[in-house]
């Protein structure tokens, strides 16, 4: 690795994607810490991280079978259904709780649990998808004969352990965070409230900012601590690594099981995509007060008119972040396989991003940026993208650094006997070989950038994107626009990773 | 003079010396097969040589230039000028590259200017007879012809050393006598100097000057090839 | 069989390798001119990005009043004036910490609002305890009652909303419900709602009735509100906008929510009605919107102009005709028959400033009984 490269690329990240915490973090001080720990906020604390282990497991069990299914079996349709089960991933959680809870009568703790779950399962289902294809096909044959289909199931499941383990963790974090979808689900019976809302409520109710800092660092904590274990099981077991010997494995065949595979794979889909999106376009259409084809019509056509210009800023952000996401992703993502110690500590620094509650992100992205020397860049559609990249950026990295770490190293010490300098070798030699991977990477930014709002919406231009003009809609009930210019919101977004996993022969390597 | 020197190499991985120390000088032109058992050292000691080893220590010139002191790398591995064929048939080749490009991006490593870059190609591509395949990537190429390419993409760039780990491994015996002969003529007509990795001392014992026979990452035995060369 | 190494001329590769010095920039200066092209082409991109994003303004006005309502105005002042009006918006789902957030935040190294226009008054009262406004006697506010404004013109009150409690006729008669204690009655048990009294207007509310029913009565309404919530006695909706929904679709039979909520229910032809609860005790509290200058206003000139503009009773008549169905603070100012008249009905009395003084305080305590 160039060294210059490689320090333009930390100062970069740490600029974007550091020093927003690192100012936030800066003004917590002793007396800050003192009220932290009080029997409410422990209870609240405990409950959150049972929401939290209780929406991960709800992700590894839909997640494993359905990423494995679609990805490596004779399942009818598996390559449709495994494009579609990435949707729940896109459609805001909160969307995706206002369209289920018309449709049950089940609330609290237990609902929010397997909603967040639900919401999540996509990551467990795309790591795992990964992690099976890169099972070399000899090694799968060997089983198949040793033990049939179970033999192979019972070979596979260890390797595929720890990229389903580590997408549970991200689920984790994603569900410990969600404070809305909580509060909506149970906003009818026993009232179930989470940590985030703490956060959020000192922020209204203190006078001083290091107070209502300070309340984000426990769940800050928990979710460093979820990922520990996850960060070191995926670095113990390599899969196979990937090189010219390597054998794709063929599609499994899963003969009578066939049919009930395929009743699974529906029915996550059923619960997780073709309801809500059902329900939203039935809601486009007017709802229970009337549907028509005229009203969808009517609703889509002000959900243009109004959200247009909204969404294009909105995909313009999100994919300059993603395209500025790459060079990054290559350069730490890069760095981050090599020497174990240091990339283990690198880690850790580079997820902080991702595991700090939004608001404080979003804050902290004022006080790094709203600066005279920076003012015009802070006023600017470009600070909607800085934030998305600091805040993004260690998806596209790790994504990176988990292909790198499966690239066989002869790959590069051949071109290093070749005479290729470091550059050369990254450029010309690591990254194509992982082109899926940055474009997986990159897509997951484009993502989760088109459906960040949290963190956005304390910086200027973020006024202008889509999923804030989708959020005042929602307040203020007009739910046939809400309906429709949601369901644009997820074409739009879902567009790139569906036209990919149509037509392209590769698959993107979205996983760790 | 000598094309590798060695002095007081060792290697400590995991805190287990698993090389050295070891001394050893190997003469220009020569060529030298290393043996031993699975875990002797084989592999380490080509890549000491290399420059690939990490955590060797001591002295290594090649060609009477300093190209490690102790542990700091004087002269780094993509400079030294080294042809290496990994273990395995398709090991290290590049998945994205064609054998064509494979063949042009190395020596556009070395340097090479374009227009002669092609041609340079052409008559390697001729050479190891990969002429059919020239467009296909390293997942299509059978065992055999993956060897071949390793074998292409090291002599391409006319290096004065060969590295070759087990490059008979993947083939039959046939085969392995042929690709023997094949070595034996590039080696003279290239004046190569090629150090080679194998667990089978027989299979090349009529063409080469020496036998270093490796036990527990140390040299037990230095014999000098068969009369018969 | 297939040879490995079938007979090649060996001499032809030779001749060919030993052949032809070459420069030994060559295959840099090619790469280089493919860099530098790329570099130009992104470039080029950066400078379109940029171009797109950046627009000059006369005046950013930071607004809490819903986007629908908001932004219909202010391209109205921006017709009227020529003036570029940049103008930001919060949402609930945030439950409404960015603007105010933001506006500390950026106060510290580079201020950039020049005019708040909130929805409720607690947040502007915060601001002027903590020295962060300007003070600006409006001329167009002269004839806005003084209970509306700050003695010292640091901001002023218009177009004010209603806490009502929406009832579904279908399930409850609206005559049956009068007052805010109803909500704990063990007739409506599981069927009562209110928002989580931690932001927006339901946290305004929950601050103001200490002044006027007693701090007594006040924390024993808190509590009792919490307890029940924890039971499922009462439900508790994460917004104003939600409770009202949950009575529309009639899954609660009544609650605590705002008269513009309420109005998009009966708007839509939903069976809601609307009760002004405690007509012969402490009344209906109303939450003006409130519109200040920041004391480092970029542009305040162009803030003073906007806030002369919006204060118009043009502005409050147009409020009270949307579908937000605003109630004018000028009883002089004409409005539908749906949006009440402010001399027909018992308003809440407090003191505003007081409210907005305490508001921190009392959030932290709802914090400590409802974040269980």
């Amino acid at each position: 690795m160039n060294r210059t490269l490689l320090l333009a690329a930390c100062i970069a990240f740490a600029i974007v994607g550091l020093a927003p915490v690192a100012f936030m973090f800066a003004r917590v001080g002793g007396d800050g810490l003192d009220a932290l720990f009080t029997e409410r906020t422990l209870t609240l604390l405990g409950r959150t991280a049972m929401l939290g282990l209780g929406a991960a497991s709800t992700a590894l069990v839909i997640g494993v079978p359905f990423g494995w299914l679609t990805a490596r079996t004779d399942v009818f349709g598996a390559p449709v259904w495994r494009a579609l089960g990435i949707l729940p991933l896109v459609l805001p959680p909160l969307i995706l709780a206002m369209s289920w809870a018309p449709m049950t009568s089940l609330r609290g703790g237990l609902a929010t649990t397997l909603l967040l779950g639900i919401a999540t399962f996509p990551l467990v289902a795309l790591f795992t998808a990964r992690a099976a294809e890169r099972i070399d096909g000899r090694r799968e044959e060997a089983a198949l004969m040793a033990g049939g289909l179970r033999g192979v199931v019972r070979m596979e499941l260890p390797l595929l352990w720890p990229s389903a383990a580590a997408a549970a963790t991200f689920a984790f974090v994603f569900s410990v965070n969600d404070f809305a979808v909580p509060d909506y689900v149970s906003s009818i019976g026993p009232k179930y409230n989470v940590y985030a809302d703490e956060v959020f409520a000192t922020w209204r109710s203190s006078t001083d900012s290091a107070r209502a800092v300070a309340a984000a660092l426990p769940l800050v904590l928990l979710t460093l601590l979820a990922l520990i274990p996850a960060l070191e099981l995926r670095r113990r077991t390599p899969l196979a690594a990937f090189d010219g010997d390597f054998r794709s494995p063929s599609r499994l065949r899963l003969g009578v099981w066939r049919l009930p595979a395929l009743a699974f794979v529906t029915g996550v889909l059923a619960l997780s995509v073709f309801a809500p999106l059902g329900r939203l376009v039935f809601e486009s259409g007017g709802g229970a007060r009337g549907f028509s084809i005229a009203n969808m019509q009517a609703s889509f056509g002000r959900a243009i008119e109004l959200g247009r210009v909204n969404l294009q800023s909105s995909i313009l952000y999100a994919a300059a972040a993603a395209v500025l996401c790459i060079p990054l992703a290559i350069v730490l993502g890069s760095a981050l396989g090599r020497n174990a110690r240091a990339s283990r500590i690198a880690t850790y620094a580079l997820v902080l991003p991702i595991v700090v509650p939004a608001i404080l992100f979003g804050i902290g992205n004022i006080a790094t940026w709203n600066r005279p020397a920076t003012g015009a860049l802070y006023d600017s559609g470009w600070m909607v993208v800085i934030l998305y990249v600091g805040r993004f950026a260690p998806f596209a990295v790790l994504a990176f650094a988990a292909g790198r770490a499966m690239l066989d190293p002869r790959i590069e010490e051949a071109a290093r006997m070749a005479g290729a300098g470091p550059l050369r070798r990254l450029f010309c030699i690591v990254t194509p070989s992982l082109w899926p991977a940055i474009l997986g990477g990159a897509t997951l930014v484009y993502v989760f950038s088109m459906r960040e709002l949290d963190a956005a919406i304390f910086v200027p231009s973020a006024n202008g994107t889509v999923l804030f003009r989708l959020y005042n809609a929602v307040h203020f009930g007009r739910d046939d626009f809400v309906a429709a210019l949601a369901l644009l919101v997820t074409f739009f977004v879902v567009l790139p990773g569906l036209v990919w996993s149509t037509f392209a022969r590769k698959r993107l390597e979205v996983l760790p | 003079m000598s094309a590798i020197e060695l002095a007081s190499v060792s290697v400590v991985a995991g805190g287990r010396t698993i090389l050295g120390p070891i001394d050893l000088t190997v003469s220009e032109h020569s060529w030298t097969s290393i043996v031993g058992r699975s875990g002797s050292g084989k592999t380490t000691l080509l890549r000491v040589v290399a420059g690939l080893a990490s955590g060797a220590t001591g002295r290594v010139s090649l060609f009477g230039t300093l190209v490690q002191d102790g542990r700091k790398i004087v002269v780094p591995p993509e400079r030294r000028g080294i042809g290496f064929v990994f273990q395995g048939g398709g090991a290290g080749l590049w998945p994205h590259m064609s054998v064509r490009r494979t063949l042009d991006f190395t020596l556009s490593c070395a340097g090479v200017a374009l227009r002669e870059r092609t041609s340079r190609a052409d008559s390697m591509i001729e050479l190891v007879q990969l002429g059919a395949c020239a467009d296909r990537k390293p997942g299509e190429l059978s065992g055999g012809e993956a060897q071949r390419l390793s074998l292409a993409r090291a002599l391409v760039v006319r290096p004065k050393l060969l590295l070759l780990d087990e490059p008979l491994g993947p083939l039959d015996a046939e085969l392995r006598g042929e690709l023997v002969e094949r070595l034996r003529e590039l080696q003279r007509s290239f004046a190569l100097t090629i150090l080679q990795v194998t667990h089978d001392p027989h299979e090349v014992e009529h063409v080469v000057d020496r036998t270093l026979r490796l036990e527990a990452g140390r040299i037990v035995a230095l014999d000098a090839g068969t009369p018969n060369r | 069989m297939l040879l490995l190494f079938p007979r090649a001329p060996l001499e032809s590769v030779l001749r060919v390798h030993s052949s032809g010095a070459t420069h030994p920039l060559e295959p840099y200066r090619r790469t280089m001119r493919i860099t530098v092209l790329r570099a130009l082409s992104l470039a080029f991109a950066l400078v379109l990005f940029s171009a797109a994003c950046s627009k000059a303004q006369d005046l950013v006005v930071y607004c809490s009043l819903d986007q629908e309502f908001g932004e219909p105005l202010i391209r109205k002042f921006e017709k009227e004036t020529g003036l570029t009006v940049r103008v930001e918006f919060d949402i609930e789902a945030n439950k409404n910490v960015g603007l105010a957030t933001r506006i500390r935040e950026e106060a510290v190294n580079r201020p950039r609002c020049d005019v708040f226009w909130s929805n409720e008054f607690a947040q502007e009262v915060a601001f002027a305890q903590d020295g962060l406004l300007a003070s600006y006697a409006s001329p167009s506010a002269a004839d806005i009652p003084a209970e509306y404004k700050d003695p010292e013109h640091r901001w002023t009150g218009f177009a004010a909303r209603a806490r009502v409690l929406i009832v579904n006729t279908k399930l409850v008669d609206p005559k049956e419900i009068r007052s805010m204690w109803d909500l704990f009655d063990d007739r409506w048990k599981g069927k009562a709602a209110m928002a989580k009294p931690l932001a927006g207007n339901t946290l305004t509310h929950m601050a103001s009735l200490p002044f006027a029913i007693g701090e007594a009565e006040a924390r024993r309404y808190f509590e009792t509100a919490a307890k029940r919530a924890l039971s499922g006695d009462l439900n508790l909706a994460n917004g104003n906008a939600h409770v009202m929904r949950l009575v529309r679709e009639g899954e609660a039979a009544f609650g605590w929510t705002d008269s513009d909520d309420y109005n998009v229910a009966r708007e839509a032809g939903f069976p809601v009605a609307a009760v002004y609860p405690d007509a012969d005790t402490c009344g209906t509290l109303l939450v003006p919107n409130t519109v200040c200058l920041l004391a480092k206003a970029p542009h305040p000139e162009n803030g003073k102009r906007f806030i002369d503009w919006i204060l118009r009773p043009e502005i409050e008549q147009e409020l009270a005709h949307s579908r937000s169905a605003q109630i004018p603070v000028r009883a002089s100012v004409p409005r539908p028959a749906h949006v009440v008249d402010t001399r027909g009905f018992k308003s809440m009395k407090v003191d505003y400033k007081a409210v907005g003084e305490t508001i921190t305080k009392r959030t932290a305590e709802l914090q400590e009984l409802f974040l269980k």
